[in-house]
């Protein structure tokens, strides 16, 4: 086991939201009532475009027992603010997406409701939507702006077109990633309850602050009499970044004009219908290459389907452009992304943001690279690695050629990649096909650019009495493991055992804004921050003990939990700041977000500081290939990351593994079918995530080279593991079967159609050569 | 409705709607809410709980079956201040992320150490296969389990003996005529003669509660056909094994007769869906239901199986092939009961074969699945060559023209590669056909090679 640093970093500290949660007492969203609370609904549009001719509410049913809302009944903007403020609360006229929300209704019981929404209908016009990227790109039809596009940035850096004319040898390829789904366990949901001119909106989300500021612009209310409050939240995985901040503002609508608190919870087939996916991607590689592998030049296109409304779409995509080209060392090169609009339910945050998609078709293509020119896939890759000194496509200097040496080295060493390369493991039967392949990949921690600037983090302790401190962010605790974090770096700064501190769900009338829960900066920025504010208020307590000592404050020593001066001990943390409460008053530390020097990143010429760190990894994946029946089998994963420093074991381990397996089923397993425009796969049966049965032996390694900007070291962990497993898997199933999928998810119909398809290339082309 | 049950070791008294699910009944007349919902339709096991010893999903369970029922859910576990020993060993070795696969995790695990106090990681694996979990990867649940076995977890739960106790119950005045509960079958039939229009049966109700929560009307009349002994039985009869069409998929697998002589049966139940599904589904109710997609009929058509329909006026039994008339309908009429079937032991030197290939290993409805059976005689040619696919039609049918391409002839290698031809060119699916032919191609001829190479195994020794 890896050696703890101090005595909680690193450890196996268990969670302490762990107790709660396995006995069944942790309250989730669904899990919490009021009084004569009222349960509401979205009704929704049933075409992906057109106009909204009528709404038939019928005479029959009692109206007068259930509140209705429409886009004209809105006290305020019809806009859902997050980067641009284009989506509406509710529709007006046109409709942009199949699943739209229309109309909003609460009713005092659930049978009543589900009346209610039986006795509206929609009467609307359908127009002919625009539903692939290639439309949207030809633009025959507009549906945003002038040109359907979100967003578009070009990274160039050299002469591509002129180093490609000096190629020995150009390589094309075309790769497509499907939509994906989080499948947070807990679907999404809300409660808002009318309070004194005001509202109060609690529910299962990742940024508190993200809902208040759309709230605040949507609802007639001060900013300060709108309070928002995390319940107990059921995995994220970024779906819960933006969308709460929508059914915040319906549940809230709803609550003020029934006078009731409103809950609502969303079942599964609405959440899996109409909630946010993972972009689908169409990305195209043309490399140049030396005989002997060295990449010269490359010209990369990403294009994402933004789906109706611009979301995230933007900073997604700018994060896709900043890792497209892999960890690669490529002198002359030029990328270009856009984000499209079509007339599909708008994609947004998934952990990776846009590099799962970019990663796989830069991995995919050093395959196609490495196959053609007759080079391992591992040679080549070591061939091309980003060496100190190397400037990544966007400017910033690259300083870790060792990290970066480290995963790729090791993760091949600990799976045995080059043997089982040519010689495959006996373990597998001989009715399959057995294959290995692997991935390199990186991910830049935080906020792309100036975000961190931008966000300004803040972060405060409190000390509550009964020797309790509070820590108080809006970072939440979502699964992924900030309470831990936060407790293990609170207690080792001050010393003071995990057991003295709590991460309460934040509540935005007590947090100061630490920034939304995403990103992979909770540890890296939010983290620090925290020390920062635990160091003040130790240091706000040393004065005033200095002062009832009648001591200089640097006289005043504090170790292990103790004030001491030289003379000996003069009482424990706990007695001290018990003292400070009845003398001083309240006793607490704040602290904000110190950007670092020399960290310039500018967005128009999208060059500089992209991200102030990166975290790197490797996979090894091996899969068994049933060609009976094109069942893909995940066996092994070896995963080697570089994290800076492990903050605490168990839930860094945790967090490789579980985002691992949702990138393995990215790979081959998750599809989210989509039928003129319309989402298909309403049932969990039918958006397959992997159960138990399908998860793979995991080998998880992860390596520590300390990064001076974060606590203790620390770097982003969350999003990396999302980032790699899909191509080394598809590399592997190439492995197994010679067939070379370039879309994923390679479910078996896909499979099979590439072996059918590539076995008539190669009959036709034989019977060309006769 | 109002009856008594168990709940957490404590009498409890409840009134409910006859379809209410146990899951709400926790939920929110209880105020339970350690019982999570995921899914609604059995597909996640969020709201997993153990009921008489079995480890169910409460959201299939309605209120109509649970009169006299022990039902245990989390909070009858630890407290967080004394977690039980389960639980802590999930805390402590990460099994807990986001937490809300956790109660129904735990349950989980508590059943399967239940059963198999040392499980091995494939067994472990298979036992929680219905339970999805987003978070975690799977790996530090499966240490938290191998923890808890090691500390001897399984050996302190006492085995529950509390199958189905009667359990009164009292109608209100409108579910009089509506709503029944028998516990024999004459006394059911008997309802049905007077009824049978109007009445839907329940059996292991995982294919009704999913309907119902996708919007089908509420029944008009309801009869829980559960609690009738008869139709849970298993028993070797004539050279012909019996089973009561309300036997659940893991007593199918779990009876002896079938381990030894039904292969293809018992891989069929143990694919079906996963354990929270295997322990209330029933084989009457999957056939009844009708879907083409459905595990047992192809697997039963290759055994040869027969089905037993009873009214008041008598029993008759059917070709099992002659049970579905379309999609979703059979010959059943309304005032009989599917009593059961009937398989006849195969013959010494016959093979069977089962296959499923669903889009992942577990909790997956079939793309293409396929049941074969052979008979071959001393001199290597086939007798009784007997084939059914399912999902390519509007129902589950025999591949014909394979069964009289194969009958007579010796099985060469030849032969299996062109009887593969022949199975795929006759089946013509609507969706994916090219991939689901190709496929079922391709186990009928898996399915042939393989005996061949047992065959030559044989000789060699
Ligand atoms: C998550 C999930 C996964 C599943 N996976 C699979 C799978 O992998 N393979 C598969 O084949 N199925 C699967 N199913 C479907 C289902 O579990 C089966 O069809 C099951 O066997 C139905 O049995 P039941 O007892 O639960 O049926 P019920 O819902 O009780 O009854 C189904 C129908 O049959 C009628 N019926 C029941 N018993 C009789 C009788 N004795 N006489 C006359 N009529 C009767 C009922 O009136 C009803 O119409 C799955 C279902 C779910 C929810
Ligand atoms: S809620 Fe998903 S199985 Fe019951
Ligand atoms: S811990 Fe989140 S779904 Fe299992």
């Amino acid at each position: 086991m890896r050696k703890t640093t101090g005595k909680y970093i690193g450890s196996t500290l268990p969670r302490p939201d762990g107790w709660e949660k396995v006995t069944g007492r942790a309250m989730f969203i669904d899990d919490i009532s009021f009084p004569d609370m009222w349960f509401g609904r979205t009704i929704r549009s049933s075409i992906p475009s057109g106009t909204i001719r009528k709404i038939e509410m019928a005479p029959s049913f009692n109206w007068s027992r259930v509140t209705v809302i429409r886009a004209e009944d809105l006290p305020g903007p019809n806009e859902v603010c997050m980067v641009e403020n284009d989506l509406p609360i509710l529709a007006e006229e046109k409709i942009r997406y199949c699943g739209e929300p229309v109309i909003l209704i609460a009713a005092p019981g659930k049978a009543l409701l589900e009346a209610a929404v039986k006795a509206i209908s929609i009467i609307t016009a359908e127009e002919k939507p625009l539903l692939t990227i290639e439309k949207s790109l030809e633009g025959k039809k507009i549906i945003y702006g002038k040109d359907n596009v979100f967003a578009d940035y070009a990274i160039s850096d050299g002469n591509p077109d002129m180093a490609l004319e000096k190629a020995d040898m150009i390589i094309e390829g075309t790769y497509q990633t499907g939509y994906q789904e989080q499948l947070y366990l807990e679907t999404q949901g809300m409660i808002a309850l009318p309070v004194e001119n005001g509202i109060e909106i609690i529910g299962s989300m990742q940024c508190p602050y993200y809902i208040h500021r759309a709230a605040s612009h949507a609802l007639p209310f001060d900013p300060e009499n709108i309070v928002i409050k995390q319940a107990v939240t059921g995995g994220g995985f970024g779906g819960k970044e933006d969308y709460p901040s929508v059914i915040g503002i319906h549940a809230a609508l709803l609550a003020m004009k029934s006078g009731h608190p409103v809950k609502m919870v969303y079942d599964r087939e609405e959440d899996l219908l109409v909630t946010p996916k993972r972009h689908p991607s169409l990305i195209r590689h043309r490399t140049g290459v030396r005989k002997d592998g060295t990449l010269i030049a490359s010209h990369i296109e990403i294009l994402l389907d933004g789906g109706a409304y611009a979301t995230l779409s933007k900073v997604v995509l700018q994060r896709a452009i900043l890792h497209a080209a892999g960890p690669y060392r490529i002198p002359d090169l030029y990328i270009r992304g856009r984000a499209l609009a079509t007339n599909t339910p708008p994609c947004s945050a998934f952990r990776g943001f846009g590099v799962p998609q970019s990663c796989f078709a830069v991995e995919r293509q050093m395959d196609h690279i490495a196959a053609r020119l007759g080079i391992d896939p591992f040679d080549l890759r070591k061939k091309n690695l980003l060496q100190n000194g190397n400037r990544f496509p966007f400017g910033q200097e690259f300083t870790e050629g060792e990290n970066l040496d480290l995963v790729l080295e090791k993760a091949v060493d600990l799976s045995d990649y080059k043997k089982k390369r040519t010689f495959p493991p006996k373990t597998c039967p001989p009715s399959k096909k057995y294959g290995i392949g692997l991935s390199l990949y990186f991910h830049g921690g935080g906020f792309t650019g100036r975000g961190e600037e931008k966000i300004d983090g803040k972060a405060k302790v409190r000390y509550v009495g009964n020797g309790l401190i509070e820590i108080l962010v809006s970072s939440v605790e979502m699964g992924q493991g900030a309470t831990v974090m936060f407790t293990s770096l609170a207690a080792e700064t001050m010393e003071l055992p995990p057991s003295m501190f709590k991460h309460p769900q934040p509540d935005t009338s007590i947090v100061p804004d630490s920034g939304p829960t995403v990103a992979s900066r909770t540890t890296m920025f939010v983290g620090r921050i925290v020390m920062d504010a635990c160091l003040n208020l130790l240091e706000a307590l040393r004065s005033a003990v200095g002062k009832w000592h009648k001591a200089e404050n640097g006289d005043i020593i504090y170790s292990k939990g103790l004030f001491s001066t030289e003379n000996g001990p003069l009482g424990h943390f706990t007695e001290m700041a018990d003292r400070f409460l009845l003398e001083e008053g309240p006793l607490s530390g704040f602290a904000r977000y110190v950007p670092p020097e020399r960290m310039l990143w500018d967005e128009d010429s999208f060059t500089g500081t992209a991200y102030k760190s990166y975290s790197w990894g490797a996979d090894v994946a091996e899969v068994e290939v049933d060609m009976n029946t094109y069942e893909i089998k995940p066996v092994r994963i070896t995963t080697v990351v570089e994290i800076g420093k492990v903050i605490n074991e168990i839930t860094a381990l945790g967090q490789v593994e579980g985002g691992k397996l949702q990138a393995l089923g990215y790979g081959y397993l998750e599809e989210m079918k989509i039928r003129k425009g319309k989402f298909e796969s309403g049932h969990m049966t039918q958006y397959h995530i992997p159960t138990s049965m399908d998860s793979p032996d995991f080998h998880v390694s992860i390596e520590e080279i300390p990064y001076t900007g974060g606590p203790f070291g620390a770097k982003g962990l969350g999003e990396l593991p999302m980032d790699g497993g899909a191509p080394a898997l598809v590399s592997a199933i190439e492995n197994a079967t010679g067939l070379s999928p370039n879309q994923i998810p390679v479910t078996g119909e896909r499979l099979e159609r590439l072996q059918r398809e590539t076995h008539n290339e190669t009959e036709g082309a034989s019977r060309d050569e006769v | 409705m109002k009856f008594d049950m168990t709940l957490n070791g404590k009498n409890i008294s409840i009134e409910s709607s006859p379809l209410r699910r146990l899951l709400d009944i926790l939920r929110e007349d209880l105020g339970l809410t350690g019982t999570k919902e995921g899914c609604g339709e059995g597909e996640c096991g969020a709201c997993a709980v153990i009921m008489d010893g079995m480890l169910v999903n409460s959201c299939m369970v309605p209120a109509i079956q649970l009169p006299g029922k022990h039902v245990l859910t989390i909070e009858g576990l630890g407290s967080p201040e004394e977690p039980d020993p389960l639980q802590r060993a999930f805390v402590e070795e990460g099994a807990v992320q986001c937490g809300f696969c956790t109660p129904g995790m735990v349950m989980a695990s508590r059943f399967l150490l239940s059963q198999n106090n040392k499980p091995d990681k494939e067994q472990i694996r298979m036992g929680l296969a219905g339970n999805l979990c987003r978070c975690t990867g799977y790996e530090r649940i499966f240490r938290a389990v191998e923890r808890a076995a090691g500390e001897g977890y399984g050996e302190t739960i006492e085995p529950s003996f509390f199958l189905s106790t009667p359990g009164s119950f009292e109608l209100c005045e409108n579910e009089k005529n509506r709503i029944f509960i028998p516990h024999s079958t004459e006394e059911a039939l008997a309802i049905l003669k007077t009824h049978g229009e109007v009445i839907t049966l329940l059996a292991g109700t995982t294919d009704i509660m999913v309907q119902l929560k996708n919007g089908r009307k509420e029944p008009e009349a309801l009869m829980d056909i559960s609690r009738i002994p008869e139709l849970s039985s298993i028993s070797l009869e004539n050279d012909s094994l019996q089973i009561g069409s309300c036997s659940t998929y893991s007593r199918i697998y779990s009876n002896p007769v079938v381990q030894s002589h039904f292969p293809a049966l018992q891989t069929a139940a143990r694919l079906n869906g996963a354990i929270t599904l295997q322990n209330r589904a029933t084989l009457g109710g999957n056939l009844m239901t009708a879907s083409p997609a459905a595990d047992m009929p192809p697997v039963l058509m290759a055994l040869g199986a027969k089905a037993v329909l009873r009214s008041t006026s008598g029993s008759r039994e059917i070709s099992i092939t002659e049970l579905w008339t379309g999609y979703r309908t059979t010959v059943r009429l309304p005032e009989e009961i599917l009593v059961g079937i009937k398989v006849p032991i195969p013959s010494e030197n016959s093979r069977q074969i089962f296959y499923k290939r669903g889009s992942r290993s577990m909790l997956t409805i079939a793309r293409v699945s396929l049941a074969g059976y052979i008979e071959i005689d001393e001199n290597g040619s086939i007798l009784e060559p007997r084939f059914a696919v399912g999902t390519m039609g509007k129902t589950a049918f025999m591949l014909e023209d394979l069964q009289n391409f194969l009958r007579g002839r010796d099985l060469t290698e030849d032969i299996a590669i062109k009887a593969g031809n022949i199975a795929s060119g006759s089946v013509n699916p609507r969706k994916t056909p090219e991939y689901r032919k190709q496929v079922t191609g391709n186990l009928v001829k898996k399915f042939l090679l393989g005996i061949i190479e047992e065959r030559n195994q044989k000789e060699e020794q």
